[in-house]
Formats: structure tokens, sequence, C-alpha cells
């Protein structure tokens, strides 16, 4: 059902956008035929970012993060979010391409699905970093950055056996498991998880990433399973929710632990109830792949290997004070 | 030819009236098809799932019918007067937005900033709700802008709305502060009254002015009768316009409500919050049995059929049914309820036929 909807929103989004866009375009190119030159709005160029969606607070940190680093470099940086849509994701690129951008920082909408896109940018001579999310070819984008989805989930894993012991019973809520990043945190946990053979999974569900359905899910669960002392989640709505559905249910000595490290998780640490979460440095990452593609533009090589992965950051009550919108700042 | 054809007629009467009979009980069954829907998926489940039939199971279940059976009761209202509301799941969102930021940051006039108490954000959510309710009825009403053609653009107004509040993010910990007296919020999505939380109150006590307003008042005959033929509702000086502006009104405070409990129980405001539930809302109200074209339905069958798919998702989660598999299933259900819907339509024909 969340697809038909959002599919149906991006279709008439996409065709709103564009026609700004091409409205945008006019407007530019007469401003650099005119007594504007292309320099004064970025001496060193144009930059497109394209990320997911600004209402996560995930990406909207990302999509800063590069603006800003982008324009400290010289550049003149502008957002796109495709929502998750591949069709929108190719109108987008396809525009910033014909606008005659220097370079793309681009999260793409699926995988496998976005080599194509990646493709017709790279064809026309415009270097693509991508970020948070990879693709499965290699040689097309200069480079692909990701977080570390493996190390992350273990860390958290490691840190939830510390806590519930090495028996006991716990349930996995996943985020969204047509999503590779989630699928990878996934199997990440039970490879550490699935190693102590009393502690045992009694139920397993997909929260589709959403607070209100992690928190139903959830309440459904403990009718089953009222014995359970730990829950792993796949993301940061996810163990909300789940904390969400603890607490109305009384049950405040259950370990939750998630993935993301958004505010509000780092205020659920802080007020005790969510137990560990890991931070995916969306910001240094975004910073790293706009430093990496004004190499590639100065040089003609990023200087570094193609795909690269970030580590995440173990929150705890310990050093989750520390911790803003995806940044790490210790004090 | 004629003469045998009224013989024949005659003398297989006594048989006709027989299978009029059987059209008949199948029809009445047909009708009850919703009280039979939910009856075998109880059962079903109370089979396969241990600890489904238990107290405290029947109420966490009660809670989740809450949301999508508001939902169904404003938008029965709607869709009897044959138009369609698509914009309830961005009011949700929307709604639950205004309380967060009512709670969290308060009213600035001038310099000062007003905080308001639970009540009072409750009662102004509510009526930004009805207001957005408001703008569709007027849009249809006033503009004549197809219902589904205005309300699927406040879809995306609405959404918007609702993400600009925060800049996307969302309003966290709404406990409120003592010295603002704000606290208490939790209440309404988690309190409970004679141990039934207090949102399953609203749900019932929703549904029963609703059914009453339907069916023992004017107003509510007047809603089936627009829905039934428009024009002729008209011409027998139905204040058509007015009914229907109130029925868009209903349906946007319904989904105020529904923003305000969702915001309550997660003590979060989240504007994506109530994506595709105007969806949900529709399938609850088309598998109880009221028709998309208008006039026929009623409230009650809405809200079973809003606990027939809120059980039947909390049974899935339960016995472990993947996500995927409880989309397909869902879609399957709702398809197969419309189908049975046509054939009720056609055995209705042949009885009124035969009879």
């Amino acid at each position: 059902m969340k697809m038909t909807s959002m599919q149906l929103l991006n279709r008439f989004a996409s065709t709103a956008t564009l026609s700004a866009m091409v409205a945008v375009a006019g407007v530019g190119s007469a401003q650099a035929q005119g007594d504007v030159d292309l320099s004064d709005d970025g001496e060193k160029g144009n930059i497109a970012i394209l990320v997911n969606s600004l209402d996560n607070p995930y990406y909207s940190a990302e999509a800063t993060a590069a603006e800003a680093r982008a324009e400290e470099l010289g550049y003149a940086a502008s957002t796109f979010s495709h929502n998750e849509d591949l069709n929108r994701q190719r109108d987008l690129i396809t525009s910033v391409v014909g606008q005659g951008v220097d370079g793309i920082v681009l999260d793409n909408a699926d995988s496998s699905a976005s080599v194509a896109a990646v493709r017709y940018a790279t064809e026309r001579d415009v270097p693509v970093v991508l970020i948070n999310r990879e693709i499965p070819e290699d040689g097309i984008a200069i480079a692909q950055l990701t977080h570390n989805n493996n190390q992350a989930a273990s860390q958290v894993a490691q840190a939830f056996i510390e806590k519930v012991g090495e028996s006991g019973k716990y349930v996995e809520l996943t985020c969204n498991l047509a999503d590779n990043n989630c699928v990878a945190r996934s199997n990440a946990y039970h490879r550490i998880l699935d190693q102590y053979p009393d502690l045992e999974m009694v139920a397993r569900q997909d929260a589709g990433g959403e607070l209100v359905k992690a928190r139903q899910s959830m309440q459904s669960i403990l009718q089953s399973h009222p014995d359970i002392v730990g829950v792993i989640a796949g993301n940061g709505p996810v163990a909300l929710g789940a904390i969400s559905a603890l607490e109305s249910a009384g049950m405040d000595d259950v370990t939750v632990v998630g993935i993301d490290g958004s505010n509000d998780e780092r205020d659920a640490v802080l007020d005790g109830q969510l137990y560990a979460t890991s931070m995916l440095q969306a910001q240094e990452l975004a910073r790293q792949g706009v430093n990496q593609l004004h190499q590639y533009l100065e040089t003609g090589e990023t200087g570094e290997s193609e795909r690269q992965l970030f580590r995440s950051i173990l929150i705890t009550e310990d050093n989750a004070e520390s911790v803003n919108n995806f940044e790490y700042k210790d004090n | 030819m004629t003469t045998v054809t009224n013989n024949m007629s005659s003398q297989d009467h006594p048989h006709r009236s027989k299978s009029a009979q059987a059209s008949w009980v199948l029809l009445q069954v047909l009708k009850l098809r919703i009280f039979v829907a939910l009856f075998a998926v109880v059962l079903y489940f109370s089979l396969s799932v241990d600890n489904f039939l238990t107290t405290n199971n029947l109420l966490i279940m009660a809670q989740h019918i809450t949301i999508i059976g508001i939902l169904a009761i404003g938008m029965t209202l709607v869709i009897l007067t044959a138009g369609i509301d698509l914009s309830v799941g961005s009011t949700v969102g929307f709604s639950g937005m205004m309380a967060g930021f009512l709670i969290m940051n308060g009213i600035p006039i001038g310099d000062s900033v007003l905080f308001l108490n639970i009540p009072e954000v409750i009662l102004v959510t509510c009526l930004v709700g009805a207001f957005i309710g408001y703008i569709n009825g007027a849009l249809i009403t006033y503009l004549n802008v197809a219902p589904f053609i205005a309300t699927l653009g406040m879809l995306y107004v609405v959404r918007g709305a609702a993400l600009l509040f925060n800049d996307g993010g969302t309003f966290s910990r709404l406990q409120g502060h003592e010295e603002l007296g704000n606290m208490g919020f939790s209440i309404l999505g988690n309190g409970s009254l004679l141990g039934i939380g207090i949102p399953v109150w609203l749900l019932l006590a929703l549904t029963l002015v609703t059914w009453f307003v339907s069916y023992k008042t004017p107003f509510g005959r007047y809603v089936y009768a627009i829905g039934g033929n428009e024009s002729a509702a008209v011409f027998s000086g139905l204040r058509v316009r007015r009914i229907k502006l109130w029925v868009y009104v209903f349906s946007g405070f319904c989904a105020a409500i529904v923003g305000l409990v969702i915001t309550s129980q997660l003590q979060t405001g989240h504007p994506m919050t109530g994506d595709t539930y105007e969806l949900r809302a529709i399938a609850a109200v088309v598998l109880g049995g009221t028709a998309l074209s208008g006039g026929r339905g009623s409230v009650i069958g809405s809200v079973i059929g809003a606990c027939v798919i809120s059980i039947l998702n909390d049974g899935m989660v339960m016995s472990g049914v993947s996500n995927f598999w409880q989309m397909v299933i869902m879609g399957l259900v709702i398809i197969i309820a419309v189908v049975i819907d046509q054939l009720q339509q056609r055995l209705h024909k042949r009885v009124m036929v035969l009879t």
C-alpha cells in the first residue's frame, strides 16, 4: 500500500519539480548570458546533490553537510530529493546533466536499478560520487562511500549480549527488508547472536522502518511472548516504536538496541529507554564524498579506492551527549 | 407459445418461490458477510495463535482498531455522499505535528509565547482538522472540484505543511512541562477507563453518535439521499452543498482525533505519520459493505471492516507471517470483499424481480 501512494506522489511531484527546474534553468542561463557569469554562483563550478527524502533527519543531515562542504570548496551546490523513486532519480540526473553541472553527489534510490542512471551521467563526462548506498558495478562511479553496516550491527549486537547475557528470548524488528542496508544489518546481527545457542529469537517482523507499525507489531508480539529480554531493531524509528510499546506494557526492563543515531534516539539513550545504538556518520560521509569529487575535478582522480566503508560509532549512555544531527563531537 | 409459457410459469411457481427463498436467505447471509468475515478471522487466529483470545490481547487489538476505525467512520459519511476523502492520512500527520508544536513551542504572540493546556491543545487541533475538512468541502461544493481531485490536492498540501512545521523533523518527548501546565498529553492515547483504553472509548462514542445521526436524524437520511441520487436530492429542496460540506468537516475532525491519539501514544509528532492511511480507511469502508458509488452502506459495517483489517494484521504479526505476505493477503481480502459485494447486488436484483 505504501508503494502505491508514494509512487503516485512521486509521479506528481517529479512532474512539478521538473517544470520548476526548467523554469530555474531558463532563469539561470538568462543570467549567464547577461551581467552575471557562472563563476559568480560557484567559482569552481556547480555540484548537484541528490538524496532520498528531506523529511528524514538522516538524509537532511547528509544533504546539509554536503552542501556546506561544497560551498566551502567554492562550488555552487543545489540539493534535490528523489524520494526513492527510480524514475524521478533519472529525471533529476538527466536534467542536472543537461544544465551542465560539473559533478553529482548521489544517495541513490535503489542499488542495482540505479546503475543506468549513474552511467548516463558518467557517459556525458559528469563524475558521480555515491554516498550511503552502493551500486553492484565497479568503474562507473568515481567513488562509492558507504556505512559499514556489518561493523555497526556487530558492535550493537556485542553490546546487546553484554547487557542481556548469553541466554534468553529476544525479538527482531527489521527496518525494511526491501532495502539492502537493512538486510545487511540483520545479517550482521545474526552472525553474532546466532553463535549463542541459548539466545533464542522468538519472533521476527518487518516494521517497514515506521514508528507506528513498529509499535503495533511489538504490542502484538508481546502478547505471544511476554517473557522476552531484548529487542534488536533495524533502524531508529523502529527501535523507538518498540520502546513506546514496551513502555505502555510497563516492561521497562527489556533491552532495546537499534542503529541510526538520530537526535531522537540520542534522547532515548539519555533517558535510559534505548540501551545502545550505532551512529552513522552521515555528515562526515557526505563531506568526504564532496572532497573526493573536488579532488577528481581538480586532478582527474580521487586518490582513493572506489569503494570505501565508513565505521559507525557505538552510542550508549556514556557518550550520547556527543551526538548531534549524525555528527559526533567529543567535548 | 404464450399459453405454454404461462402454464409453465404457473406450474413452476412453487419451485420458483423456493428458489427465491433460497436467494433471499443467501442474500441475507451476504449482507451479514462482514460479521461472518470477522468471526472467521477471530476463529482462525484463536485456534492457530497462542494467547490470541486473552483479555490483554483483545484490549491491545481494540487499541489498534481505533486508528483505522475512527478514520473509517468519517470516511463512511463522505463515501455515502458518493465522495471520497484522500487527505485524511495527511491530516493525521498534520494534526500530530500541530499538537507537538503547541506543546513544545507554544504559540508566539509578539514577544511572549502562549502555551495551551492539554484540553485546549486537543480542542485547537480538532478544530484545525475540521478546518482542513472545511477546505476540502468548500473546494468540492462551492468551486465544483471533483472530490477525488480536491482531496488528492489537499493530500499533498497538508502533508507538505506537516513537513514544514519542523523542517521535516519530529517533535519528540511530549511529556510537557509542569511550570507550563501542559503535562499529561499521554493520557489520551495511553490512559484507560474501566480497564479499556481511552482511544477505544472514543471509537465507541464516535460509532454510536455517527450511527444515530446517520439513521435517526434528517441530516443522516439526507446524506444517504444525496449519495443515492444527487439531482433528486437537489430537486427535493435539500441543502446539498451544506450537507456535503459538513461531511468533509467531520472527516477532517475524525482524522485530527486519530492524529492526536497516535501522537499521544508515541509521545512523538512525526510528519510522515498516517502515510497511506486514507487507503486503509477506504478499504475498511469498502470491506464493510459501503458502495463507493454512494447511497448504500453503514457506519457499523465500516467499523467492523476496520476490525477485520486490524485483527487480520495483528494475527498475522503474531503468527509470524512476513510483512510482504501480509500486504498480499490484505489486498486479496479487499478484492474478494468487492467481488462478493457485486454478487450481492446481482442477487439483490434477482430477489427483487422474483418476489
